[in-house]
């Protein structure tokens, strides 16, 4: 409140003014708009040494993939000016219409939500003392840093005032984790600070920061409540499972080879985030999740406020009175009860024969429906229509859809024309699956072309045609070449060596995991090369093609076998498929019981795969 | 029942066939099933190494042993010296170096010295050794091409004694890093002590430990 970066008058003087004021205990001028602003960000291009400077204080406190954003990263800011601040307070819609009935409207208003008398000192701790450092501070200024010094590590080394400190800080936690707070101190806790980053040249990425004690306190109910919530959200939401993308991926993969004919819709939603629907999402909540209602509702049961830093009028407030708050570690978990039954009812829809393969899986607003394509269709219309009540505003211009086999060529083409015509879908984004095209007098460079095209990008996998595959592996590549090339030119050894293994040997992780290893022989070894030309910069000779074998094997090893705990990614290839395979066995086998044909008694311990399926491998080694 | 051989159930047979095949190594036969493949992969809780969970990093490991065990093989076949060397790298403490983030100064290697640890590890020619250079110690032998002469035998400027205040001085910012008092070779500590049959010598006395940690049960530490 004292000091001013504007520079209007001599600072002296305006700092006087402000204390007789202060003194007089007078706040009638004082607004929000008149305090402070953020000093006006110069550089919009951030420099080699600020790089440099950044990267190196990052790997201080062990934020190491932070460290590597920097260095590799888009190295420009975006002024947080008018024009951010307009598209920004675009996103923040008015309140939705009430969708809930009367009944459901007064369950709510009487629900009682269970009272949380204690949580466990081992929990408290470790969900404190495992926060990151260096993240953004909120409106309070405060970081996990400062809290983590306060309580002290470990509790039996604690002294009388950090034990006083952690017993004092449980009980303002718990009074949050129970929405036990003054309405006069509420906003301190649900409003925000918001600031806009760059999206594309002409759309922003709305991003926000929120206060320590509402971190804390959301992180411990979730760590809490963790099987409350996986349970709430089985078999349709993923975003809250550890492996939900790879659940969702291999389950489409599953779906489309055991029946081509099905199609496949993956909706974009427009500003979900911000639109879900607050009143279905705790209705929601207080069903399946009762312990997390109380703080949800807190936060979200009423309208709350985001500030905005940089403009010329000082700081400006945007109403939040609809969807869930960037920053907030709730937000996922909302956004996913808003949704919740509207992708239940999709579900329904899509699994009304009895159809264990068609489904409906959400990543959180990122969907995924399978369906024969007699049900595709009552979905897509359910969810034009009632999707705004949830909040799920579909962009059908930028939604992918893929047709499956049908029985004829015009019988594809005419189903792409309604998609187009009736929906409002981009034709370039609706595909038609290649066999619909065998019997149509088209040359093999024409059919190829369209192959390529059949497929899709899902939640950070490629799922289609091998040619669509494969495409989408070397054009991935090609991103990876400049980032491998921003990377050596990283000036500092250590810092390359620990980006290089913890970083950059990861990239392609959950492309193994989730491609099939048939495509990703030729793209892990043009990636073990990136790495190689990486390694040999830090040992300073050689290069990619003159490595020694025996030099790289020994790189591949782990640190506490000779090596460098680099990945083999040709090797390792191997292992991340079966392994991804097995951790989503039991909802594949929900999609297709028994699909790993060729182990007849999983029980017996039989090697799987019997000879007949080796055959068949070797006869068609290539679907 | 699905119809016969999906796509992805003949992937995942032939990546276990092919992690089968990279596991196997001499007199050693793997052949992994559907029940072993279940029951792999530590949780975070029951794993020993908070990082190191999973089924894939349990899978990468079996196939790392037999690569291992080649590695070894081979270097045996072709350089003795080069098989001792990677036998000595077993010693897990060997390659802490490279698992340290550069949080505080003596976590911090420059350029030079992390290229020259990186270059001995795998034991390789140091890049930036100018060739046929002499050793200015007693014999003045020319310093071989991978620089072992400065590990194992060079007596010039003190460099044992070096290795050793090194060693003491990273022990000591780690121990004040996690909050302990620490002293480096305080004096009078041995003034009152008595062995069980004679009394220390003058000269027992005026013994330094290296390090001296405070606390409710103080204790000092040779180097």
């Amino acid at each position: 409140m004292l000091f001013d970066n504007s520079r209007h008058g001599k600072v002296k003087d305006v700092i006087r003014d402000r204390i007789k004021v202060l003194a007089a205990d007078d706040w009638s001028s004082l607004t929000l708009g008149s305090m402070q602003l953020k000093a006006p960000q110069q550089n919009l291009e951030i420099s080699d040494a600020d790089v440099k400077k950044r990267t190196t204080k990052l790997m201080r406190v062990g934020q190491i993939s932070k460290a590597y954003k920097i260095l590799t990263g888009d190295r420009s800011r975006l002024p947080q000016d008018t024009w951010a601040y307009e598209l920004l307070k675009s996103k923040f819609p008015e309140q939705s219409q009430r969708y809930l009935s009367q009944e459901k409207l007064t369950a709510l208003r009487n629900f009682r939500p269970p009272q949380i008398e204690d949580i466990e000192v081992h929990v408290f701790e470790s969900v404190i003392l495992g926060q990151q450092n260096q993240i953004a501070h909120g409106l309070d200024h405060l970081r996990n840093e400062h809290l983590k010094k306060l309580i002290g590590w470990g509790h039996a080394c604690g002294g009388s005032l950090e034990i006083e400190f952690r017993n004092l800080y449980k009980y303002i936690i718990l009074r949050l984790m129970n929405g036990d707070i003054p309405i006069e101190v509420r906003p301190m806790y649900t409003d925000t600070e918001a600031f806009a980053a760059k999206k594309s040249e002409t759309d922003i990425r709305p991003l926000g920061k929120i206060n320590l004690d509402r971190k804390i306190a959301a992180a411990l109910l979730l760590k809490i409540n963790r099987k409350e919530i996986l349970y709430a959200f089985a078999g349709f939401q993923y975003g809250c499972d550890p492996k939900g993308t790879e659940k969702i991926i291999h389950s489409t993969r599953l779906g489309m080879e055991t029946h081509p004919d099905y199609f496949l819709f993956a909706p974009d939603a427009t500003n979900a985030f911000n639109l879900c629907n607050r009143g279905i999402g705790l209705h929601e909540l207080m069903e399946r999740a009762p312990s997390l209602y109380a703080f949800t509702n807190f936060l979200y049961g009423s309208d709350s406020k985001t500030w905005f830093h940089g403009i010329e009028d000082g700081i400006q407030g945007i109403d939040c009175k609809e969807g869930s708050q960037q920053g907030c570690n709730l937000g996922n978990l909302l956004c996913g009860m808003s949704f919740q039954p509207f992708v239940e009812a999709i579900s329904r829809i899509v699994k009304q024969n009895n159809d264990e393969a068609a489904f409906a899986k959400f990543f959180v607003d990122d969907g995924n429906i399978l369906s024969s394509p007699a049900l595709m269709f009552p979905a897509l219309q359910y969810m034009v229509e009632n999707g705004p009540i949830y909040g799920y505003h579909m962009n059908l211009s930028k939604s992918v859809y893929l047709i499956g086999v049908c029985n004829s060529y015009e019988d594809a083409i005419s189903r792409k024309n309604e998609l187009t015509e009736k929906f409002g879908f981009n034709p370039d984004n609706v595909h038609i699956h290649p066999d619909n095209y065998l019997r149509q007098d088209i040359d093999l460079c024409s059919l190829n072309q369209l192959r390529s095209k059949f497929g899709a990008k899902i939640l950070g996998s490629y799922i289609g045609s091998e040619e669509f595959i494969r495409n989408s592996l070397q054009s991935k590549l090609e991103d990876l070449e400049k980032e491998a090339e921003k990377l050596m030119s990283c000036a500092d050894i250590q810092q390359k060596y620990i980006f290089l293994r913890y970083c950059f040997d990861q990239k392609i992780t959950h492309i193994m995991r989730t491609t099939d290893v048939q495509f990703t022989q030729s793209f892990c070894e043009k990636f073990d090369a990136l790495k190689k030309a990486i390694f040999c910069s830090i040992i300073g000779q050689f290069d990619q093609n003159t490595l020694p074998a025996d030099v790289w094997t020994q790189a591949c090893l782990s640190t506490s076998n000779t090596g460098f705990g680099i990945t083999d990614s040709t090797r390792a290839r191997y292992a991340a498929y079966v392994a991804s395979l097995f951790d989503c066995m039991e909802t594949l086998e929900k999609i297709a019981p028994n699909w790993y044909n060729g182990i007849p008694d999983p029980e017996s311990d039989a090697i799987y795969f019997s000879t007949t399926c080796r055959e068949s491998s070797v006869s068609h080694p290539e679907h | 029942m699905p119809s016969i051989f999906l796509p992805l159930a003949e992937n995942l047979a032939s990546a276990i066939r092919s992690i089968d095949e990279i596991s196997s190594f001499e007199g050693v036969r793997i052949d992994l099933t559907f029940t072993q493949l279940q029951e792999m992969g530590h949780s975070k809780e029951e794993s020993e190494i908070p990082t190191k969970i999973g089924r894939q990093h349990d899978l990468y490991t079996l196939m790392s042993k037999a690569v291992l065990h080649n590695l070894k093989q081979s270097v045996l076949s072709s350089s003795l010296k080069k098989h001792a060397w990677i036998l000595s790298l077993e010693l897990k403490m060997s390659g802490t170096f490279l698992n340290v983030i550069p949080k505080c100064p003596s976590m911090t290697f420059d350029n030079t010295q992390f290229r020259i640890l990186v270059n001995l590890r795998l034991f390789l020619d140091q890049p930036d050794l100018l060739p046929g250079i002499r050793c200015d110690c007693h014999r003045n032998p020319v310093i071989d091409n991978r620089c072992h002469h400065m590990l194992t035998s060079c007596s010039k400027m003190a460099f044992g004694l070096r290795v050793h205040n090194s060693v003491l001085n990273t022990l000591k910012e780690c121990l004040q890093s996690g909050g302990l008092l620490v002293t480096r070779e305080p004096t009078n500590m041995f003034q009152n002590v008595f062995d069980a049959d004679s009394q220390f010598t003058e000269k027992e006395k005026n013994m330094r430990p290296d390090l001296y940690v405070h606390g409710k049960q103080d204790s000092h530490y040779d180097i």
